[in-house]
């Protein structure tokens, strides 16, 4: 055999499986597997999971899911504090917050000129315009600083008077907040101190006896809002009863009763006598006209007692605005909140009453009216009459062992006093 | 024969051979299908029986069409073409991401003529179409001249998550209309938010917002028309239903307390033209590199702008941007 210069047919593939290609031979059985079918899909699936997962990482970065990009991360973070009127609030543990009825003549005497900021108002020389001041001194627990620690009443009541509005019930741990709360506006340009003294006094007795908390403010400290639009006073309990859903902000229901009504049944208990849903369920007025004899807008015939947020009674003459019930959730801060809204306080025919105000919100708005319900007049507000009752199932008038004494309009002939005095008396013995 | 050994026999030794024999059931059974598994595609046609449960639409989208059409003019045939692209593209998009699509006729109509509340009609809009769909929980109301540009994107994961931290609860950031930010008895830490909205240069901006289903939301929509308001600002209520909401905004702390503001250009980002007085402000203008999400061509037939010029440009760039390239099949690095 000749081995010096190889002939053309030696570089041939010898067999017919042979590779064109001199492979080597440890690569040669890899190379085979691709007649594997199984090896080849295998290549495929991965080629193609390969080929997703990369164009997934391609295409995220270019498409934002987020609009991240486009809001100041800073202006996330800075969230407004939860404050009422005033920014500094003082925290009370006492459930019962009212004024110092004791200063009522001491006020009287400092005028409403030394109680607020205030300077004359330009279009009307008569009239002199107040504002709420922020700038006192104040210390740690925002009271306000005594500059001269003085003991000067005076001064004593202005300062209290200047706090008072600052108190919000921040329990401390452990002490459950109350259910329900009562609300008083108390007025004491209109009346003496020993009458608010029996009236305030009479709301702390049945809080107590009830384990209810209580809030009062006197009505002068809102005369600066009052003012804006020329609102008469009675306006301010709508002023009152939000700043008692700030104070109490764990309370179920706010119960605003007016300075000219008397509680005469400290045993009652609101929410078994009322508010549950067994107990509103049967009295519940459906159907009954807003504007009273005829009205077209009537009450809801089937609604249940449990969506109630709003509780109220009404006199012969449409709603009655000295007692009702509000529950605190975002049905009844929303309608409050509507209730004063500025538009529906310097418009013509509300500006002297808010009762009109909220005849008018029951008319036009369904979901408020769907959510309020009109009680007896005796069951919370009954009205006092000088006549002794007329018929047996008069629903509006006192009788004896009535809740509540309602005495409307006592101040056009300026009986309050004395209305209330025989009240109180015959509370006096039956207690 | 079962009964009287468990009556007089503790019951622990009656169980076994109980057990037993129906285990020797299914076992037989067991086999006869192994043996011929074929049997078991005679259960296919069951699976019919199977209740299929759609996944409800979390979502709502209502686009108002036919804006102030009806008797005055005939449409022409640009504007219905422009309607046309505009519900194609939000269809799609509902389509894409199983939400609903509802439109919604904003013609004239006579109870809202003229001077007497034009403009809330999307409130009664809104609370039908909250009727319309009891499940849905997020209402997301377009106007005609919006323009989805990236439909890939899920509102869930882009808006919808995470909203009490991602969107702005004041106006501190952005207030043009100078809205007093900080307002008494506003509790924004312990609130949800239930309405999602942009500000533009002039301020609240109702070309596309979303709106929660919630007390809040039936509230809201129930007082955001009222006689006396109306009676006293319809003159100075420019924007009727927006200059509206900015006042209920501006003085009410319930309705101040669920809105959340989200950046103009996060849902609703202008197109070169709109807002002419601050034109170099970029937080209000499309942007093509970021690929923002939706464009609002709003008032473009104001001016010597054209609706279909440019919602033509929008449709062909949308389509340029979201086109799957020829390649796409081959592995990223080869691109």
């Amino acid at each position: 055999m000749h081995l010096g210069i190889p002939r053309r047919s030696d570089l041939r593939p010898k067999g017919k499986n042979k590779p064109l290609l001199p492979i080597p031979s440890a690569l040669r059985s890899r190379f085979k597997d691709y007649s594997n079918k199984r090896t080849a899909i295998q290549a495929i699936l991965i080629l193609i999971i390969g080929n997703y997962i990369v164009n997934w990482l391609f295409s995220s970065s270019k498409v934002k899911h987020n609009f991240g990009h486009l809001t100041n991360q800073e202006a996330l973070q800075t969230l407004q504090d939860n404050h009422g009127i005033y920014k500094n609030e003082i925290s009370v543990g006492s459930k019962y917050i009212f004024p110092p009825i004791e200063h009522a003549p001491l006020l009287r005497e400092l005028t409403l000129d030394r109680l607020f900021k205030n300077k004359v108002n330009p279009d009307n020389p008569q009239e002199k315009l107040y504002f709420y001041s922020d700038d006192d001194d104040l210390n740690d627990f925002n009271e306000i600083k005594d500059k001269s620690s003085s003991e000067d009443p005076l001064d004593q009541s202005l300062k209290a008077f200047k706090e008072h509005g600052r108190k919000v019930f921040r329990p401390s741990s452990g002490k459950k907040s109350p259910e329900i709360v009562l609300v008083t506006g108390v007025d004491f340009e209109k009346f003496e101190q020993s009458h608010l003294t029996k009236i305030v006094q009479n709301r702390v007795d049945y809080a107590h006896a009830n384990g209810y908390g209580l809030y009062v403010r006197w009505i002068q400290e809102f005369t600066p809002t009052l003012q804006e639009y020329n609102n008469e006073r009675n306006w301010a309990k709508l002023f009152i009863l939000r700043a008692a859903m700030h104070a109490f902000p764990h309370a179920k229901y706010f119960w605003y009763l007016d300075q000219n009504a008397f509680i005469m049944r400290h045993d009652i208990e609101l929410y078994s006598y009322l508010l549950e849903p067994k107990s509103l369920e049967p009295i519940m007025m459906r159907d009954q006209p807003i504007v009273l004899p005829n009205g077209a807008i009537k009450t809801y015939r089937k609604v249940k007692a449990e969506d109630m947020q709003i509780v109220i009674t009404q006199t012969k003459d449409g709603i009655n605005t000295d007692s009702f019930i509000v529950k605190n959730d975002i049905y009844g801060k929303g309608a409050l909140e509507f209730w004063t809204d500025p538009l529906l306080r310097k418009y013509s025919s509300f500006t002297s009453d808010e009762k009109d105000a909220l005849t008018h919100i029951l008319q036009w708005h369904p979901v408020i009216l769907s959510k309020t319900t009109i009680v007896p007049g005796r069951t919370i507000c009954s009205l006092h009459s000088s006549n002794v009752a007329e018929e047996e199932d008069d629903t509006l008038f006192y009788q004896e062992d009535d809740f509540v004494v309602n005495f409307k309009g006592c101040d056009v002939h300026h009986t309050c006093e004395l209305v209330l005095d025989s009240y109180w008396k015959k509370q006096q013995g039956t207690n | 024969m079962f009964k009287s050994s468990s009556a007089s026999e503790p019951y622990s030794k009656s169980l076994k051979p109980a057990s037993r024999r129906q285990f020797n059931q299914f076992s037989t059974i067991a086999s006869h299908i192994r043996r011929r598994p074929y049997l078991l595609l005679l259960l296919l046609p069951l699976l019919f029986l199977i209740p299929h449960y759609h996944k409800t639409p979390k979502v709502v989208i209502i686009l108002a069409a036919n804006e102030g059409g009806g008797v005055q003019r005939w449409k022409t045939p640009q504007e219905w073409s422009v309607e046309r692209s505009s519900i194609a593209n939000k269809r799609d998009y509902a389509e894409r991401h199983g939400y609903v699509l509802s439109i919604k006729d904003t013609a004239l109509k006579r109870r809202y003529s003229h001077e007497w509340r034009e403009g809330w009609e999307k409130a009664d809009i809104l609370k039908q179409t909250m009727r319309q769909y009891p499940q849905a929980e997020w209402f997301w109301w377009l106007d005609l001249h919006t323009f989805i540009m990236e439909p890939d994107i899920s509102l869930e994961e882009y808006l919808l998550k995470d909203l009490e931290s991602r969107t702005y609860r004041d106006l501190s950031y952005w207030n043009p209309l100078r809205i007093v930010v900080d307002s008494p008895y506003v509790d924004v830490k312990n609130s949800p938010v239930d309405m999602i909205m942009a500000q533009d240069c002039g301020g609240f901006n109702l070309g596309s917002f979303l709106v929660r289903r919630s007390p809040w939301t039936d509230m809201l929509l129930d007082l955001w028309w009222d006689p006396v308001l109306y009676e006293q600002m319809h003159m100075s209520w420019e924007h009727k239903e927006q200059d509206c909401l900015e006042t209920l905004y501006s003085s009410q702390p319930w309705i101040r307390e669920r809105i959340g503001f989200v950046p103009l250009r996060a849902i609703n980002s202008f197109p070169p033209g709109a807002c002419a007085d601050q034109k170099d402000d970029p937080q209000f203008f499309y942007n093509e590199k970021d690929r923002d999400f939706l464009v609002n061509m709003a008032g473009c037939n104001f001016g010597d702008r054209s609706c279909w010029n440019e919602y033509d440009h929008y449709r062909n760039l949308q389509k340029r941007l979201n086109s799957r390239n020829r390649w796409w099949w081959l592995p990223g690095w080869f691109k």
